[in-house]
């Protein structure tokens, strides 16, 4: 485990450096290396070996979030390559996507007059979530043939679809809740 | 997060919001994004025959920040030249909203904005 804060996620969690991910597996090895490092194990160690000990928890649960979430993990392999986007200032993309982006908006903030907004909501959410296994796939070919431009504009992309669907997803919730 | 008295001002009371037809000969439209937080900013201006942006509208989803920077930037550019709107920086949008560093990309997306609207403009006319 020494190695552990040195290593990349996939590497840690015994997975090949790829987008597609077994979570059945990561879950489990996610068991099995909580395990190994958790901190009760240490209630008697002295001060600088629990301390490692969080810090390789930590990094455990870093991991595990990463390698789950469908759009860090993309982001994480652009990093692996080089690919930066903690300042992501960036701003100009296709006007296009943009366009739908807004609309799909604008769409939402009309939403409680439709007759069913539920199943408004749910085919929004469905479409959003379709449009995301899309681009997922234009990400993973972009990657595996090293069009990092390309696969970078991908993870972009989605980004605005997963932070759709979340409003989507919490809007449907919150008139679900009304209802009650 | 704190919002400034300026930005919550233009938040709630937010100037020239609308769209004018894309279409048109004499609009230039700038659709940005910030893929982080998924804002999306739509900045139109409709320019004259001697170069001078008469009116500008917006329509922005996104938080306060960005909200107050596109209207801001708006009332800016009215009554600009092209060349005066290219101008406008990023900095000082965010210096008289008094954007917290967190929140300075969204004047950022303000700029870029109304860069690509008047490239958009450009494009027509060349």
């Amino acid at each position: 485990m020494t190695d552990a804060l040195s290593t990349n996620y996939f590497d840690l969690f015994e997975l090949p450096v790829s987008y597609d991910v077994d979570l059945a597996r990561v879950q489990h090895r996610y068991r099995e290396l909580q395990k190994a490092v958790h901190p009760d194990k240490y209630a008697n160690a002295g001060a600088q070996e629990r301390r490692i000990s969080m810090q390789h928890t930590s990094l455990i649960n870093q991991a595990l979030h990463t390698l789950k979430h469908p759009v860090e993990r993309a982001m994480y392999l652009l990093q692996l390559k080089g690919v930066d986007f903690t300042m992501d200032n960036e701003t100009t993309m296709d006007a296009a996507f943009l366009m739908e982006q807004m609309e799909m908006r604008e769409n939402l903030e009309s939403i409680r007059e439709k007759d069913d907004p539920l199943a408004e909501l749910d085919s929004m959410s469905a479409d959003v979530k379709s449009n995301m296994n899309v681009m997922a796939e234009v990400f993973k070919n972009a990657y595996i043939s090293g069009e990092l431009d390309d696969a970078r504009e991908a993870v972009r992309k989605l980004q605005f679809l997963y932070k759709a669907k979340q409003e989507i997803d919490e809007l449907a919730a919150s008139i679900e809740d009304e209802m009650i | 997060m704190a919002y400034s008295e300026k930005v919550l001002d233009h938040y709630e009371h937010p100037r020239n919001v609308g769209s004018f037809n894309k279409d048109e000969e004499n609009v230039g439209t700038g659709m940005v994004g910030a893929p982080a937080c998924g804002d999306v900013m739509k900045l139109q201006i409709k320019v004259n025959d001697d170069g001078i942006i008469e009116d500008a509208v917006f329509k922005t989803y996104g938080c306060g920040s960005a909200i107050a920077s596109s209207s801001l930037l708006t009332e800016w550019v009215k009554g600009k030249s092209l060349e005066e709107a290219k101008l406008i920086k990023n900095t000082d949008i965010a210096e008289e909203l008094a954007l917290p560093p967190v929140k300075i990309h969204c004047s950022v997306l303000a700029e870029d904005a109304i860069h690509a609207a008047i490239e958009d403009y450009n494009g027509k006319h060349n």
